[in-house]
């Protein structure tokens, strides 16, 4: 009999054919959430209480530090559910303000909030709920219709009608001036521009109205829009040409 | 008045019978000498025919006395049922089953493997014999290949792959409750890795907590739930706690990610299965930490299996380099407490495992293997310490015994029985050729 490798690995394998063990059981990993409960939380803050909180007013409520809450801002942007939106608000530098997108919806099983109108892109309903804010005391309307027309945001002031255009692109602003002043008979149209370069265009666009339109109309930046002064407003309609506001 | 021989100091009252005694001591007892008695018993001068004969005999009597043998030639009772050796006038000399246990010292070559081959040959063989009516399972640990060759005697014996089997050292003896088998751990713990009292309290409170959880299952933690757990526990970075949690998660990482990693993969291991199974175990490649804890931890469980499930198996376990577990210095940590393995050479007579030991430096041994000994065998040593010491466990006190074993050939020994002989004699391991 040869005792070697080949034997004693046979001879093991025949002996070890009659033992028996119990394996060790690896409990299954619970597979790790997608969101945490920060997450639900700060996603459920956004769809409850929609364009009205900045960041770190967001995270104050949630109990957030900022360091976590950057965390899940973070997260969140690059899933697709929220949208951060850059402010300028005239004074006090950049404004941060997070929007949920139609994928938070989704994830939270809500309905998205349906606005009217057209382009409603998220940046430009932010602005219109951040005017609809600043004027809170004359209290404006998103989306108020006088004459058929929808303004994108509307308020009465001594039965004098002051409506509010957000242009985020100049191509629809003197369309919307002309049925301001012909259809909803506003009083004063404040168009707030994205930006500079928006600003221009808009005054372009508008150059070859009437005078009787075209005096109507402020043109500004939107930052600015957060500057303005309603006596001074009305006190312009009675001026003449258009008031271009830097 | 009898005439006093100048060799004799003393009166020779019967020449005959004391030149006959002469002659059988000096190995020259034969038909002449025989003879040569005749005529001294039929002599009425048998004084001086002997004196005569001795004369005639001076130089074969120089020859013998200078070849001479320190020790008694012994008597049949040294026989046993397992024979291991032989004597210079064939006196076979064996021990028995129920003798426990035997303490074999030598340096390198000189018989010790042969011896263990040539007992643990005969007891894989024993079941057949008629009048033996217990079944003897053999343990071995090696640090060589060479035991391989029992397999020619016996094909059931697993040369136990480390890669294959599956042992949980925190699997309880059935009947054990987990608590009581966490101390046992623990104990065999803190040998193998050398720890402290502290991280034996906290071992043993970890692994109760283990085996509170585990209560309703099925399954009994391993040594993989005992790392996790322990390294789950937050403790202050400065407190006792982390230094134990640290001690044991070092020693722990380096057994279950280590050479042994997946025999530690299993809720009940094949241990219960090893009990009934001749086994060699290989310990070459462990490190010497890991052949402590293992060994160590299969002895204590078979110790504590025939306790709770004596089924009149006898074990034979052989432990080659018997240092490595049985070194003095673990008997000299107070702190330790006495090893498991002390408990489990006084008391394992009666669970029926006989302990075969083998040790090249014996005054390492702790007293517990020298004071239990059946047999206790000596090779040829090279250290002083060694021989001295073992001069003192076998009462070898005469001068010339002394003498006689720095001088053993290869293969020859001087054995001392605690019973049935218990003087020193000499024999020689034969030639064995498996």
């Amino acid at each position: 009999m040869n005792i070697d490798d080949v034997f004693i690995k046979e001879n093991n394998k025949r002996i070890l054919a009659k033992f028996t063990y119990q394996p060790r059981s690896i409990p299954e990993k619970k597979p790790k959430p997608e969101f945490s409960e920060d997450d639900y939380r700060f996603l459920s803050l956004l769809c409850a209480q929609p364009y009205r909180l900045m960041l770190t007013e967001a995270f104050t409520k949630v109990e957030l530090s900022a360091g976590k809450g950057e965390r899940i801002k973070n997260k969140l942007t690059e899933k697709g559910l929220i949208q951060v939106i850059e402010v300028f608000k005239g004074r006090g530098g950049k404004k941060l303000y997070p929007v949920l997108l139609s994928g938070g919806y989704k994830l939270l099983n809500m309905e998205e909030p349906k606005f009217e109108g057209k382009g409603c892109r998220y940046e430009h309903l932010l602005y219109q709920h951040l005017i609809k804010e600043h004027f809170i005391e004359f209290s404006p309307v998103i989306e108020l219709i006088r004459g058929n027309k929808s303004l994108d945001v509307g308020f009465e002031v001594d039965g004098k009608l002051i409506a509010f255009e957000l242009a985020m692109n100049a191509s629809h602003e003197r369309v919307n001036l002309e049925k301001d002043v012909q259809m909803a008979h506003a009083h004063r149209v404040i168009i707030g521009c994205k930006d500079e370069k928006v600003k221009e265009q808009v005054l372009k666009e508008i150059a070859s109205l009437p005078d009787e339109i075209r005096s109507r109309a402020v043109v500004c930046r939107i930052s600015q829009v957060f500057k303005l002064k309603l006596e001074e407003l009305i006190k312009k309609e009675e001026r003449d040409g258009t008031d271009e506001q830097n | 008045m009898q005439k006093q021989n100048p060799k004799f100091k003393q009166e020779i009252p019967f020449p005959g019978l004391l030149f006959m005694q002469t002659m059988q001591d000096s190995g020259l007892l034969n038909e002449v000498t025989m003879a040569m008695c005749l005529d001294i018993l039929s002599d009425s001068n048998g004084a001086k025919v002997m004196e005569g004969y001795l004369d005639d005999l001076a130089l074969p009597l120089m020859m013998a006395s200078m070849n001479k043998k320190a020790f008694k030639n012994p008597p049949p009772e040294v026989d046993g049922l397992l024979k291991f050796a032989i004597d210079g006038r064939k006196q076979v000399v064996g021990i028995n089953p129920e003798e426990c246990h035997v303490l074999i010292a030598g340096q390198t070559g000189t018989g010790k493997s042969t011896l263990l081959k040539i007992i643990f040959s005969q007891a894989l063989l024993l079941r057949k014999k008629l009048d033996v009516k217990e079944q003897i399972v053999n343990w071995l640990f090696v640090k060589a290949q060479d035991m391989r060759v029992l397999l020619k005697v016996s094909p059931e014996i697993l040369i136990v792959p480390f890669d294959e089997i599956k042992l949980n050292p925190l699997e309880p003896v059935q009947g054990m409750k987990g608590t009581e088998w966490a101390s046992i751990f623990a104990d065999i713990w803190i040998q193998a890795f050398r720890l402290y009292e502290g991280s034996k309290g906290f071992l043993i409170e970890c692994l109760n907590t283990l085996y509170e959880r585990n209560k309703e299952s099925d399954e009994y933690p391993d040594l993989f739930d005992l790392f996790y757990y322990v390294k789950s526990l937050d403790f202050p970075a400065v407190s006792r706690n982390s230094r134990y949690q640290e001690s044991i998660l070092n020693r722990l990482g380096s057994l279950i990610y280590g050479s042994l990693s997946s025999v530690f993969k299993c809720s009940r291991g094949h241990i219960s299965n090893l009990i009934n199974t001749h086994a060699i175990f290989e310990i070459l490649y462990l490190t010497s930490e890991q052949q402590i804890f293992i060994v160590n931890y299969l002895m204590s469980f078979l110790f504590y299996h025939k306790i709770f499930h004596d089924k009149g198996l006898r074990h034979f376990v052989g432990v080659d380099d018997a240092n490595l577990i049985f070194d003095k210095s673990f008997e000299m940590r107070p702190d330790m407490g006495l090893p498991i393995i002390h408990h489990l050479l006084t008391t394992v007579r009666k669970n029926k495992i006989n302990l075969f030991v083998c040790s090249q430096t014996p005054h390492q041994l702790g007293a517990s293997i020298h004071s239990n000994s059946f047999a206790k065998i000596m090779f040829s040593l090279s250290n002083g310490h060694d021989l001295e010491f073992m001069f003192r466990n076998m009462g070898i006190k005469n001068e010339e015994q002394k003498a006689y074993c720095y001088k053993l050939a290869p293969r020859e020994m001087v054995v001392k029985f605690s019973t049935r002989y218990q003087e020193p004699f000499t024999a020689v391991v034969p030639e064995a050729q498996l």
